[in-house]
This record gives structure tokens, sequence and C-alpha cells, in this order.
């Protein structure tokens, strides 16, 4: 099977479960501020830099699995065109704070998110070498 | 154009924007019925932001929030004509919000060419129920 059908099948998955998640964390917040995707970037930004790093260094997760999980389901999952359209939506209407809050926060949260998963992978790796 | 200034009920009907009659959305099935019925007409607008009866939040500047838009179809008419058709309207309507409103009509035509218009103050503001001047046609 081609590369691309296994990150078809995750990026079904993973744009079903923003839009699912995304519309429940914003419909349970009740705000106009956007919640749902800055959790939705930061969570996928979290389980990338895990996956990266772990499947890297675990042989038993081929090429397939790992464009599964990366390419197609955080890239399915998390969306940058969504937070590029909601910050213009934001800076349009001249809430010129909560954009340059929504941006901040996405980017900071989000690089840090990656750091965690990352230093998280390292964790778990070291911890299965001790076994 | 027929006779139509003075009191009048505005309908305003509350509904969402992914709200279908029959697989068409329902405003615009309500909009065909009403012209179908020769209702003097209708107008349909979608809102930026609300929520209704299941509290759910919409709002165009939220992606996830932004797919189900509040919609209001307007529509002035006699009280008779409105009341006649609210029956028909409340079986297409799944969920939503109807008011009705007094409203008092001072223009309604369809075209007047500016030379027809004439310089003064045209319009009825009595409030009572005086036809137009029959169109000839």
């Amino acid at each position: 099977m081609p590369l691309y059908v296994w990150v078809a099948i995750g990026s079904a998955a993973g744009g079903v479960l923003r839009f699912l998640l995304g519309t429940l964390i914003q419909q349970k917040t009740g705000s106009t501020f956007p919640v749902g995707t800055l959790a939705i970037n930061v969570t996928g930004s979290l389980v990338l830099g895990f996956v990266v790093r772990y499947a890297l260094a675990t042989p038993a997760i081929g090429p397939e699995f790992r464009a599964l999980l990366t390419a197609g389901l955080c890239g399915g999952y998390t969306t940058f065109s969504t937070f590029s359209y909601e910050s213009v939506a934001l800076i349009e209407e001249g809430a010129y704070h909560r954009a340059a809050w929504y941006v901040g926060l996405s980017v900071v949260l989000s690089l840090a998110a990656t750091f965690i998963g990352i230093g998280l992978a390292r964790e778990v790796l070291n911890w299965r070498r001790r076994l | 154009m027929h006779g139509f200034k003075g009191e009048r009920v505005l309908m305003r009907i509350h509904i969402g924007e992914r709200d279908k009659f029959h697989g068409k959305p329902l405003y615009e099935a309500i909009v065909e019925l009403l012209r179908a019925r020769h209702y003097a007409g209708a107008t349909v607008f979608r809102a930026v932001m609300g929520f209704g009866a299941t509290a759910h939040l919409r709002s165009d500047r939220i992606e996830v929030l932004s797919l189900d838009l509040p919609i209001v179809v307007e529509c002035v008419e006699t009280e008779e004509k409105i009341t006649a058709i609210l029956p028909e309207i409340d079986q297409m309507i799944e969920g939503g919000l109807i008011t009705l409103e007094r409203a008092k009509v001072i223009m309604y035509r369809a075209n007047l060419p500016p030379e027809r218009r004439g310089t003064g103050w045209e319009m009825d503001m009595s409030g009572l129920w005086e036809p137009d001047e029959p169109k000839a046609s």
C-alpha cells in the first residue's frame, strides 16, 4: 500500500477528531475566544513531538504507521489554516488584544507542548531500556 | 401593485442555517412556500452570532461554531394571511422560534420610475388600510 493511503486513513481520523473535540470544547466553554482550536493545536503538537521521537527510536513502528500517525493523524488533527483564519477574524473585528493573545499563546504553548512531547518520549524510551 | 399599506403583521422566524425541509434548506422552503402563495414578500437574514433553545453557541468568528449560523426569515402580511400560513410553517420547523409583531407599512411597491414619483412625500403614514391606485396593466 502506498504511503499516502496510510496518510489518508490517519487524516480522516484526525480531521473528524478535531471537528468533534473542537466543537465540544468550544461549546462547553461557551467562549468566543478560539479555545477549541488552541487546545487542538497544543495537544496535537504534544502528540506529534512524542510520536516522532518515540516511533523513530522504535524499530517495530514502521514508516507506514509513522506516516499514519504524523502526516496523517496529527496533520488532520491540528490546523494552521483555522488558526490563521480565526486570528484574522479577531483582527478584523478590532479585537487586537485577543488576537495577540491567540497568536502568542498558540505559538508559545504549541512549541512548549512539542518540547514536552519529545521529553516524554525520551523518558518512556529510557524507562523501556531499563526494563 | 396591490393595496398593502397600513397595519400589518411582521412575522419573524428564527431557525438554523443547516435546518432542512425535504432535503433543501428550511429557509429556502419557507420563502418558496410564501412566494407560491403570493405573499407580499419575504427576506432571509443570516446572523453573525447567537444561540437558541439548545443553548449551542454559534459564531462566524470560530470555525467549528460557524457551521450552523442563525437564520431569520421575515415576512410582512395581513394578520389573516400570517395566521393562515402558521400551521404549515409549524409543520416544517423542527426547532426554532416564531414571533409576530404589529407593523405599519408605509411603502410597498415594485418599480416606480422617477418621472412618476413626483417631488413630494408620498408615503402614507396614516396607518389606515387604503388601497393604492390600481395599476393599469
